[in-house]
């Protein structure tokens, strides 16, 4: 029999302890979300060969168009420009994916919470894990893009990593928060939904924040411009500010703030949420 | 030992309406100072369990057998009372948790077991087990929607059968199906529960009830109507039926 350790189950747990036991469980469990993300991967795209690089050539396709028909519209050269949004579309549909997926982190696994102990932690990641697989994939095709336009990866290429890790951070701490409180409120997935479409045009994806028609504080106000930034400006061969990646770390850190206070508020609630 | 200790546990929930599943209108109701009703479905049990006990749960559908046994999972929070247990819960509420059906026997292994809390040692002993237990030859390596509903029972019992834990709560008896199969089983059954320190199971089959348990919490309203010797509580709680059955008849005649 295994080791028989006390466990107590009170009406209020300590907070600080149940913080600790989320993060850990993130950890420890990684086989779990990384063995349901896979899956949800394989079923979304069962039967077909190419997979997920269906969406992959379907967000090419868009970037194309879109690149070559709005490059006249700007004035602006053809090169550069679908190499702007194709990076632009590319961590957008990783972010949007992550917000409005992580909505449904907790709804998506109804059947789990009512018959086995797993942690929201694990839940969302499981669903930022699904998401990244989907990055990946894409990330391919928008590189094919990139050099077909003629960019070559520089030494700056090296800082995509570290702005990917830094996103799936910022993401998860979202799905924390966003999974346990739309399974108590199932609007608020369409509240996210319609911010996240919003934002796409209000954030410098199609148009290019240089292109001096815009007041600069509409951007740099924009904590999605830098947390696309992260990951674009790399990609397109130029370093990320300082101030892209303290704009994106604290907007992390918030988000984590955040996603700790929902553990506590919903850990002993979700099951009459249900 | 004691495995487990319920002290004055109660267990209620709202009863939400569409509205207060909208952000929006329930904040307009929380202004308005409106409350939402709460139904108890555990009231104030307790009870201690030794190693090797073996309870059942009786009463009426919504007596809050379901609640009780999701308490003692760890899944619903009590919102009175303490609850110790010691060692691992391993809950098999929902048969068949996590097999996906596009995928082999053999690759169906780890995240049902997983989900239950099996560590990567038990996974990998778990995994020859059950090949050999559900002797599905070729169809192991074979997506599990081929399968026929013996098969895919075989596995299910497989892989329930094949994680040790503490105290282990059941909403269902375990059993293969398969009738060719009930020997077999039978053995890995009996094997497989001589290794768990408590049994809690649910189920309206009084008679499976008294084979298994010693034990028995009979359970009305959410309240401990009665609780002990397997075969005293039930009998009292078959009179009982009895009684109500013939009131009721009573009733409907005049």
């Amino acid at each position: 029999m295994a080791a028989a350790e006390l466990n107590t189950v009170q009406t209020k747990p300590s907070a600080l302890r149940h913080v600790a036991h989320e993060i850990t469980d993130t950890l420890n469990q990684w086989r779990v979300w990384f063995l349901m993300g896979n899956q949800d991967i394989l079923m979304r795209y069962r039967r077909s060969r190419l997979g997920p690089f269906w969406i992959s050539l379907s967000m090419a396709s868009t970037v194309i168009g879109i690149g070559v028909l709005y490059s006249g519209i700007f004035e602006a050269e053809v090169g550069p420009y679908l190499a702007f949004i194709g990076a632009g579309f590319l961590i957008w549909a990783f972010i949007g994916g992550g917000l409005v997926e992580g909505c449904g982190a907790l709804i998506e696994a109804e059947q789990h919470i009512r018959s086995v102990r797993v942690s929201t932690s694990v839940l969302c990641a499981r669903i930022i894990w699904r998401n990244t697989i989907i990055f990946l994939h894409n990330f391919v095709l928008i590189s094919l893009i990139l050099m077909f336009v003629g960019l070559r990866p520089g030494p700056e290429a090296f800082l995509i990593l570290p702005g990917v890790a830094l996103l799936a951070m910022f993401l998860f701490a979202c799905a924390n928060v966003l999974g346990p409180l739309t399974l108590k409120y199932r609007d608020i997935a369409q509240i996210v939904s319609s911010l996240t479409q919003f934002m796409f045009f209000l954030t410098p994806i199609l148009w290019m924040p240089d292109q001096g028609r815009v007041p600069s504080a509409w951007v740099l106000y924009n904590p999605f411009f830098h947390l696309i930034e992260l990951v674009r400006a790399p990609m397109l061969g130029q370093l990320p500010t300082v101030m892209n990646w303290s704009v994106s770390a604290g907007c992390t850190l918030i988000a984590g703030l955040l996603a700790c206070w929902t553990w506590v508020y919903s850990r002993n609630r979700i099951f009459v949420w249900l | 030992m004691v495995r487990l200790e319920l002290k004055n546990v109660s267990f209620e929930y709202p009863l939400f309406e569409v509205t207060d599943r909208s952000l929006k209108m329930s904040i307009m109701r929380r202004l308005n100072g409106a409350t939402v009703p709460s139904i108890c479905a555990i009231q104030n049990v307790s009870f201690r369990l030794l190693d090797g006990d073996r309870l059942g749960l009786v009463g009426r559908n919504g007596a809050g057998k379901s609640s009780l046994l999701r308490v003692l999972a760890g899944l619903a929070h009590p919102n009175q009372g303490t609850y110790h247990y010691h060692g691992r819960v391993v809950p098999l509420i929902e048969k068949g948790l996590g097999i996906n059906p596009e995928l082999s026997a053999a690759d169906n292994v780890e995240l049902p077991l997983r989900l239950l809390g099996a560590s990567s040692n038990e996974i990998d002993q778990a995994r020859d087990g059950i090949r050999e237990f559900s002797e599905l030859g070729e169809f192991f390596d074979l997506p599990v929607r081929r399968y026929s509903e013996g098969m895919k029972a075989r596995l299910s019992f497989a892989l329930s059968t094949s994680l040790v834990s503490d105290v282990l709560i059941l909403d269902e008896w375990l059993s293969a199906g398969d009738r060719a199969f009930v020997q077999k089983a039978e053995k890995r059954l009996v094997d497989f529960l001589e290794q768990i320190g408590v049994v809690v199971l649910a189920s309206h089959d009084l008679e499976l009830l008294r084979n298994v348990c010693n034990k028995v919490l009979w359970l009305e309203k959410g309240e401990t109507r009665m609780m002990g010797d397997a075969d005293e509580v039930i009998n009292a709680y078959i009179m009982s039926q009895d009684r109500g059955a013939s009131s009721s008849a009573e009733d409907q005649a005049a």
